[in-house]
């Protein structure tokens, strides 16, 4: 129970008891005042890296120099805290976030904390609202590498996490994202720069994926020199074997790989890393630190098929084989690669049934990716509903719209074939049991439910492993159940000086969090490198400053969601692998920005509800936009109310703990805003003496209800005073 | 009218604003409130020669206060044993209400802490036998504290000095 809530706001608790006691010599009151500045400085998001020493060195003076003596158990309670809390003070100062949500100006905004790279997202959101592109993506590149290609294929844990769910519809953060990189892409206004290099030390980074380019992007960033190994003809992992380049263009991705390259990083592929001798050479060679990103690239396929039919494939055979075919490059290393297998026939399935086995991404991009060869049909089986899927559901409506077939609550059997080929599939029929007692329902197969599918590729999207045959020379790095075992605090593999993240680590995942993992991964390097101990900061978001919000009318804040996905898919290339969907437009952009809450700005705390209401009676707020959608009420929107209701006193700005609510007063009117949107504009009454706008009228009417107001402006009443007194001209 | 007063000797002002400085010392504010302000009024021509007058104003602790109705929140309450008006800092929400019913100024804004602050003859000292801040800062001893009723004692004593100085203290 001792260790719930913000710890810099424990210590801070624990001073003031000591403080408000009274009970002190001068050597306290003064050291503890410092102290108790310093940890608002760091409760404010505004402490510099060496505010921890200061405040040692305070209760460090108390312990020698204190005449009272009540102090010195204070001081030592203080350096304990310091000791003991050292991380949740180190995420603070490094990170600006307040883990336990407690210091106001610390909280993240929901997207932020859902974002496994942590991107700052309100404020990107806000920049692409007002066309800074460019600035956008330079926000973005802080925390991820690859921008455009994110922009694409995201899964977007972020959306789910959004609060204007609640209202309408979650803010399209991930096509904001991709239209940052698109304005910048066509007209690259800022070219990729080198990265200035300050250290000695090379990297060497194992696999050229996701994880990998983040973990070399990072480094090259922190000033050291790095060299990607990658054993595919071309840099990418997943995003470029994986993924169609309908969904990701290669052009994008490949620009995005050169920019990481401008900075100085250098990209060897074709070369494997492997056998007895790989990490161990990779240290000879003079690599001081090596981060592992090889992936999950080992498909498998359940079912036996043991007369070795022709035909069946794993999925990521199957989608790195048509991408290798698609892209042009053909130089691969190894002629007895299993990828050689079924090659010219994976390249064109004009007339042939496809029948994928999965419910993942992969499964779907499999899918749609025969058809663009020309299969005749494609289907997809799973054996639970649609419900469970867990691809993407834009994927899924996609497939559909492509003409897939889905056959859910199936699961295949037996794979059949005659001369060596594949024939059809033997598929059961399942139920879904009643909830078991994780609230989950299982799918049981229903008994003497088999039958066939015809077939002329069965491809098995069911799950892969990463292939770690490369560390079998290589005791010193522990695996686990086919897994890179690390230090998640870290991510150190027990060799030391060795990293690793990704797939190979979390087994398959997302992009995203591949390059959380390479960026986390990086910022445990540099440590290790320059003998430190890794910040806690790794492993939390970074809040940077909020971009102030832009000014807009209630309604804009109100507006729904101008942007639709299925307006932006285009049917016409729907058989071929150019990208398939369009950038949103600018105006869609900027109406999606301006429906952004700003939980950056805005914890939703509510207090100016509560001084309106409860202290001044005004009850003009009501934070109902931070509805709940378990009770399934339409949550209201309250953006109206405060225009009838509110007086302009600004008691609600002045008690905001994070400053979102604003009060201007211009032009003889006086604007309350939260976030940038408009609450209320009130007319105001000019002072008499001095002519300066001072009040607004509601709010002069509020006061007179009670008592009778002056006509003069508060600035000016003692000065008017003593002119009525002396008669005189006031200096 | 509260049952205590703080009676300023213009005589003896010499305008240094150390009643200000411990006024906000006291009170832990930082630039901007004022709770109690020397103005300046002045020079005007006395006897042939430039004379400023310094003015020291605080609260007046009025009978009929107009800033205690304007709350809406009865953060600003007037004592009813000596009928100082106070500002309890816990209820204050900081719609500047008071600031705008008082004719002087009293109340005054606290911009750091999102406050009003004002002169409440510093209640925890009074309270505890002490005189307010202010008064004990003044190094020409031109403030005095007390019960509102010694307040033409006061002013008789200074009426003997300049008897008895020959000057025109006015």
């Amino acid at each position: 129970m001792e260790d719930k809530g913000c710890k810099v706001k424990k210590t801070k608790r624990h001073v003031m008891i000591f403080l408000t006691g009274g009970k002190y010599c001068s050597v306290c009151r003064r050291s503890f005042n410092e102290i108790c500045d310093l940890l608002d400085l760091i409760s404010e998001g505004k402490a510099y890296p060496g505010t921890l020493e200061a405040i040692r060195e305070q209760a460090g003076r108390v312990l020698n120099m204190c005449q009272c003596g009540a102090g010195k158990e204070v001081a030592a309670k203080v350096i304990d805290y310091l000791t003991q809390y050292k991380k949740d003070f180190q995420v603070h100062i490094d990170n600006h976030v307040c883990a336990d949500a407690e210091c106001a100006k610390l909280v993240q905004a929901p997207c932020q904390a859902a974002c496994p790279a942590g991107i700052s997202i309100p404020n990107y959101i806000a920049l692409v609202g007002m066309g800074r592109y460019t600035e956008a993506l330079e926000l973005i590149r802080e925390d991820v590498p690859l921008p455009g290609s994110l922009g694409r294929i995201c899964e977007h844990p972020c959306e789910k996490a959004c609060r204007r769910a609640a209202v309408d519809k979650a803010i399209s953060i991930c096509a904001l994202k991709r239209l940052a990189y698109d304005k910048c892409f066509a007209n690259p206004a800022v070219p990729a720069a080198s990265a200035k290099k300050l250290y000695s030390e090379k990297i060497a980074v194992v696999g050229g994926g996701p994880a990998g380019l983040a973990a070399a992007y990072f480094m090259a960033r922190r000033g050291y020199e790095v060299t990607i190994f990658e054993a595919m003809p071309e840099p990418g992992g997943m995003l470029a074997y994986g993924i169609p380049s309908y969904r990701l263009p290669r052009k994008v991705l490949r620009d995005e790989i050169d920019r990481i390259r401008a900075m100085g990083v250098e990209i060897k592929v074709n070369t494997p890393i492997n056998g007895e001798n790989g990490i161990r050479e990779l240290r000879q060679q003079g690599y001081a630190s090596i981060f592992l990103g090889p992936g999950a690239w080992k498909g498998a396929i359940p079912l036996e098929n043991p007369q070795g039919l022709k035909g069946v494939m794993d999925g990521i055979t199957f989608l790195s084989t048509v991408n290798l075919k698609l892209n042009g490059i053909d130089n691969r290393v190894n002629a007895t690669d299993q990828r050689d297998c079924d090659l010219p026939e994976v390249a064109d399935l004009t007339g042939k049934k496809v029948i994928v086995v999965g419910g993942g991404n992969v499964a779907i991009d499999a899918v749609r990716v025969a058809l663009r060869l020309g299969a005749r049909e494609a289907r997809i089986v799973y054996r639970r509903t649609r419900e469970e899927m867990p691809a993407l559901k834009e994927e899924i409506e996609d497939a559909e719209k492509e003409q897939v077939i889905f056959d859910f609550l199936t699961s295949p059997v037996k794979v059949w074939g005659e001369n060596g080929r594949v024939t059809h599939l033997e598929c059961l029929r399942n139920e879904l049991s009643e909830p078991d007692s994780s609230g989950r329902r299982k799918p049981v197969p229903v008994e003497n439910s088999n039958y066939k599918i015809d077939a002329d590729l069965i491809v098995f999207a069911t799950g892969q492993q990463p292939d770690l045959s490369f560390l079998a020379g290589t005791e010193q790095v522990q695996t686990d159940r086919n897994r890179i075992v690390v230090n998640p605090e870290t991510m150190e593999t027990t060799m030391p000086g060795v990293f690793a993240g990704g797939d190979a680590v979390t087994g398959p995942a997302s992009a995203i969090k591949a390059m959380a993992a390479g960026k986390k991964a990086a910022a445990a390097m540099h440590a290790y490198l320059r003998g430190q101990e890794p910040s806690a900061g790794i492993n939390y978001p970074v809040k940077r400053e909020s971009i102030p919000p832009v000014h807009i009318s209630a309604a804009q804040r109100s507006n729904t969601s101008q942007i639709d996905l299925h307006h932006l898919y285009q049917i016409e290339k729907k058989d071929t692998f150019e990208e398939i969907m369009l950038a949103v437009s600018e105006e869609a952009a900027q109406n999606e920005a301006n429906r952004c809450l700003r939980c950056d700005l805005c914890i939703a705390c509510g207090q100016c509800v509560d001084v309106c209401r409860e202290q001044i009676g005004a009850n003009a707020l009501e934070l109902g936009y931070v509805g709940n959608r378990d009770t399934g009420t339409n949550p209201q929107t309250d953006f109206h109310r405060p225009d009838d209701k509110c007086i302009g006193c600004g008691t609600c700005s002045v008690n905001c703990p994070t400053g979102a609510i604003t009060l201007e007063d211009t032009g003889g009117y006086r604007e309350m805003r939260m976030c940038g949107a408009l609450m209320s504009r009130l007319p105001m009454v000019t002072c008499k003496n001095c002519g300066k706008p001072y009040a607004t009228a509601k709010h002069i009417d509020f006061i007179n209800e009670q008592t009778s107001v002056q006509e003069i402006c508060p600035e000016c009443a003692r000065y008017a005073w003593s002119q009525n007194v002396f008669g005189q001209r006031i200096l | 009218m509260s049952a205590y007063a703080i009676f300023q000797d213009e005589s003896r002002c010499i305008s240094c604003r150390s009643c200000q400085v411990q006024c906000k010392i006291n009170k832990g504010l930082s630039v901007g409130p004022k709770p109690n302000q020397i103005i300046e009024v002045g020079p005007v021509d006395r006897n042939g020669r430039p004379k400023a007058n310094f003015v020291f104003l605080s609260c007046f602790h009025c009978a009929d206060p107009w800033c205690v109705p304007a709350c809406p929140n009865k953060a600003i309450q007037k004592r009813d044993i000596d009928g100082v008006i106070f500002i309890n800092q816990n209820r204050c929400a900081g719609c500047k209400s008071c600031i705008m019913a008082c004719p002087w100024s009293a109340p005054q804004w606290d911009g750091q802490k999102g406050k009003a602050v004002k002169c409440d003859l510093c209640l925890e000292r009074i309270d505890a036998g002490l005189k307010p801040a202010c008064v004990t800062a003044c190094p020409t001893n031109a403030l005095t504290f007390g019960p509102a009723d010694n307040v033409p004692e006061t002013k008789r004593i200074r009426f003997a000095r300049e008897v008895v100085s020959g000057q025109d203290m006015h």
